[in-house]
């Protein structure tokens, strides 16, 4: 499903260039639910960027489906996100003056979809917030916030679920809570979920480890 | 992206701002009701004089004297005495198509004086037409006839004013009034067949303030002004064409007409339609009415200036939310799209608000404000109104897309780290 090969990413800055990411070649597959582990600075936000389509990569190739995305202009890749992907930030990344259906709503908007309502009610019934449909985020604990958060990722069916750092702000048991309902989404709808993490134990609840140090793959295992 | 979804984003984004949206709409909603106010009093100002030439009598062409060039010294215009009444009386016999009327005038400042009175007057001599091309009415007797000026008689009419204060108790008809003429050293005893209508103040002669002689009657007994050709003399000669008429055919006719009897090479005379003058004057008023447009015109660019402004702050607050669209799928587009439109509904909700304040100011104005003599009247056009708007309108679109440009340049990742 999605094939990286030989990508590199330098960001140049006066300074000096940085290689954020060496020759990186990954393979992942429909319906797997991957993380992807590294501290800070190892390069995981930058693949995560570039798996999602918000950067293009310096060299090498992105194959999405067998085709090659990586020289895509700005507009198909906006085109390219709103139909595969859904994201899921640590700092929840919601609107603050829309209630929580309005922000699941958001990415069917560009999309001139029909039915938005129902399709946002929907996704936030499966993240259990059907109750929460006019709350503002003030009015949400961050859990809940999350939970819209993934409701907004999801409402576009799309094939990828691309998380960063979902539980950074979360205490354990709500990041617990965050990550099962993940891993329901991987189970019950087939979605490919990535997510970044510092954390092992969060990276334990998924199928897969990749591990990332200095911009290149270091590990990559099964969980049991 | 579609329509109903662009105005729903663009007025919750104003509405959250309410305040700061308020003092932004000021700008233009000033502008435009500054524009609306004063092209209006401008308008205002061409509608007078347009009306006051009107106010003349329809279908008018004047024929005034003009200069001498006797002994190469050139005289001021309207110096000479080359227009006389019976330059009129040519004009007819040439039996010219579609003239209808004709007369002639001459008028000089005079102290009216009864038994009881004495008030300063505008001394009109004419003939018997006068009243038919002025649409001047008669309240009281009649108006000078032809008989009048044939036997160069000493009958009087009063203008409407004149009347009411020489004769404030009784009718002044066949009662008489002495004219005293150059401070006293020429009087003449007249009596009085008839009164004016009132018709309220207008350009050249106001005829409520006037009293008419037969233009002939003083030319005829004051030895030292009598033209040496027998002739009398007139300041101006007014026709009075039929409706439609080609009137520059009809001055061409006039023209040759004079120019043979004054047995010139250059007209001695200058004559001007009432058209001409309208035309003339309510250009110089239209002028007036653009620079005074165009004066408040500036406060809307000024208006304009605060909306970019405010355009460029909200871009920069709201970098987070324009990475987090971009992230679920917003083109730089939509991003471009969202702004602009919230620029526009800006602006054009300024200015209708200015053109509804504008529009009510007007109105409040008309009539009410005076300086002098001069009452401030406002005709709004829907033309300005138009202008305004559409002003108002492309000041929202440029003052929104270069913050729109820039909103849509930020890298979405980048706008999505900003805190």
């Amino acid at each position: 499903m999605i094939q990286l090969k030989n990508i590199d990413k330098i960001y140049k800055t006066e300074a000096e260039n940085v290689h954020a990411l060496k020759s990186i070649s990954l393979n992942i597959e429909q319906g797997e639910f991957v993380s992807i582990m590294g501290q800070s600075g190892s390069g995981k936000t930058t693949l995560m960027n570039i798996l999602g389509c918000l950067d293009n990569p310096t060299s090498g190739e992105y194959l999405i489906q067998n085709s090659n995305i990586s020289e895509l202009n700005d507009d198909q890749r906006s085109a390219l996100r709103g139909l595969l992907f859904g994201f899921v930030f640590q700092s929840y990344n919601l609107l603050p003056r829309l209630s929580a259906i309005e922000q699941v709503e958001l990415p069917l908007i560009y999309q001139n979809v029909e039915d938005r309502k129902i399709k946002a009610a929907k996704a936030l019934d499966m993240v259990g917030l059907i109750d929460r449909l006019d709350f503002k985020p003030n009015q949400l604990s961050g859990g809940q916030q999350q939970r819209v958060s993934i409701a907004r990722s999801l409402v576009v069916e799309p094939k990828v679920v691309l998380a960063d750092e979902p539980t950074g702000a979360l205490d354990i048991k709500t990041g617990k809570e965050v990550m099962s309902i993940l891993k329901n989404l991987v189970r019950e709808k087939n979605i490919t979920v990535i997510i970044v993490t510092h954390e092992a134990v969060i990276a334990n609840f998924t199928d897969r480890t990749i591990v990332i140090s200095e911009g290149k793959i270091i590990k990559d295992k099964k969980n049991k | 992206m579609n329509l109903k979804d662009l105005i729903i984003i663009s007025l919750r984004a104003i509405a959250s701002n309410g305040l700061r949206s308020l003092l932004t709409t000021l700008g233009i909603i000033i502008g435009v009701s500054s524009v609306i106010i004063l092209m209006a009093i401008g308008q205002g100002a061409v509608k007078g004089v347009i009306d006051e030439l009107n106010a003349l009598g329809t279908n008018l062409i004047f024929i005034e004297p003009g200069f001498s060039e006797e002994a190469g010294q050139r005289g001021a215009a309207g110096s000479a005495i080359t227009l006389t009444r019976e330059d009129g009386e040519a004009i007819i016999e040439a039996q010219i198509p579609n003239v209808a009327r004709i007369t002639s005038m001459i008028d000089f400042g005079a102290q009216a004086i009864t038994s009881s009175n004495n008030v300063g007057v505008q001394v009109v001599g004419t003939e018997s037409m006068y009243s038919f091309i002025r649409g001047l009415g008669m309240s009281e007797g009649r108006f000078l006839d032809e008989n009048d000026v044939e036997k160069k008689s000493l009958n009087m009419v009063l203008g409407y004013t004149i009347s009411q204060q020489l004769f404030p108790e009784d009718s002044p008809i066949g009662k008489n009034v002495r004219l005293s003429i150059a401070g006293g050293r020429i009087i003449f005893n007249f009596r009085v067949v008839g009164v004016a209508s009132e018709r309220g103040a207008g350009v050249g002669v106001d005829d409520d303030n006037a009293v008419f002689i037969p233009v002939s009657t003083l030319q005829a007994r004051i030895s030292f002004i009598k033209n040496p050709t027998g002739e009398t003399n007139v300041n101006s000669i007014i026709i009075q064409t039929l409706d439609n008429a080609d009137e520059s055919k009809i001055k061409e006719d006039i023209s040759q007409v004079l120019i043979d009897r004054h047995k010139v090479s250059e007209p001695d005379f200058i004559i001007e339609s009432q058209k001409d003058l309208i035309g003339a004057a309510a250009g110089i008023a239209n002028i007036l009415s653009l620079l005074l447009g165009g004066i408040a015109g500036i406060s809307l660019a000024v208006g304009g200036i605060g909306v970019m402004n405010i355009m460029l702050v909200s871009v920069t607050e709201r970098t987070r939310e324009i990475g987090i669209r971009r992230a679920v799928g917003a083109t730089k587009g939509d991003i471009i799209k969202q702004f602009v439109w919230e620029a526009l509904t800006l602006s054009s909700l300024g200015g209708i608000i200015g053109i509804i304040i504008g529009m009510i100011i007007t109105f409040l104005i008309d009539g009410r404000l005076s300086f002098d003599e001069f009452t401030v009247r406002t005709v709004i056009q829907p033309w300005s109104i138009l202008i305004a708007f559409a002003v108002s309108f492309v000041i929202g679109i440029v003052s929104g897309v270069y913050p729109a440009y820039r909103a849509s340049r930020l890298d979405p990742i980048l706008a999505l780290r900003n805190e």
